[in-house]
């Protein structure tokens, strides 16, 4: 049994074996919850369109996005259709075909505080005569879901105009 | 150097602390118990929550954590009686701790807690709790058990 009334190296180790755990599980926590903190107020990412061009066969619909939150977001694909209207949208009022696009200059992050500007192409699905009538009078609405990723965890955000 | 009957041998040298006077005892078995069970809370807190976590904040690393938690409960408090004790309150505060670390952000950011909305959460709590909390710190603990008792 060793002299209770000295201290040993062995105990200065134990004790600062117990702060290195303290800090270290401290550290992986603070990020953490911040990360989940930020997760939770995912709905105050702002997307919202900015410039519509008709090309040969596309679309060319640029969106930015802000991000207000303290972690990085990674946009990474979005599914978008333009939409002849206001909403609730008829029938055969798709100006575009219905599909999970890519973003045109690949998976995009955003910093925090930060904001990004995204494109994204797609083929028209009716005539491009209509296509220009539409976009030409403000009736070319885009509505759609863009997927984020938060960390490893993924959601979306829904860019829907407001009927 | 602290004195055999002052509060700063407890934080100091708990080893030798914990031989000392009843109240010495009880708050080195409550302060071991505490930091223990808080940083025990806080890695399986990270544990869980891997996809939101640092790189090198992995799962493994957060298990033996926990584990040397455990140990550092029992070689840091060196009276039998007191280890329990603080082994004791490292468990309830773990826990306590780890369910108030996953309901923080429903009160920090306003969400509504109504309804059956903190079953979720509660239940991967507890499941984590049950399945590798408990196990991982007790087994630290038991470990350094049984190492005092073959190295003295």
């Amino acid at each position: 049994m060793d002299d209770r009334a000295t201290i040993s190296p062995r105990r200065v180790v134990l004790v600062g074996g117990l702060v290195a755990v303290l800090v270290v599980s401290g550290t992986a926590f603070a990020h953490t919850f911040g990360s989940t903190l930020a997760f939770q107020q995912r709905d105050e990412i702002d997307v919202q369109p900015s410039t519509m061009t008709l090309n040969d066969q596309t679309v060319t619909v640029e969106y930015t996005i802000q991000n207000p939150l303290d972690r990085p977001v990674e946009v990474y694909s979005v599914e978008l259709v333009v939409y002849e209207g206001e909403p609730p949208f008829a029938d055969r009022s798709e100006l575009t075909v219905r599909r999970q696009a890519q973003l045109a200059d690949g998976d995009t992050t955003v910093a925090p505080g930060e904001t990004a500007r995204v494109t994204v192409e797609l083929p028209i699905a009716s005539t491009r005569e209509r296509t220009q009538a539409a976009i030409d009078s403000g009736d070319a609405v885009p509505s759609g879901i863009f997927q984020f990723r938060l960390g490893d965890r993924e959601f979306g955000v829904e860019v829907v105009p407001r009927g | 150097m602290a004195e055999a009957g002052s509060i700063a041998r407890v934080f100091t040298d708990p080893y030798a602390a914990s031989y000392g006077e009843r109240w010495q005892r009880l708050l080195v078995a409550g302060f071991i118990g505490l930091t223990t069970g808080v940083s025990t809370a806080m890695a399986m807190y990270v544990f869980r929550l891997q996809e939101f976590a640092f790189g090198w904040a992995t799962g493994t690393l957060m298990g033996l954590l926990v584990f040397v938690a455990g140990v550092l409960l029992k070689l840091l408090v060196g009276q039998m009686r007191a280890s329990i004790t603080a082994a004791i309150v490292s468990f309830f505060i773990g826990v306590f701790a780890h369910i108030c670390l996953e309901l923080a952000p429903f009160y920090l950011l306003g969400i509504s807690t109504g309804g059956v909305v903190l079953y979720v959460p509660l239940r991967d709590v507890i499941s984590v709790v049950i399945f590798f909390q408990v196990p991982i710190q007790f087994s630290g603990y038991l470990s350094a058990v049984v190492y005092e008792g073959l190295f003295g």
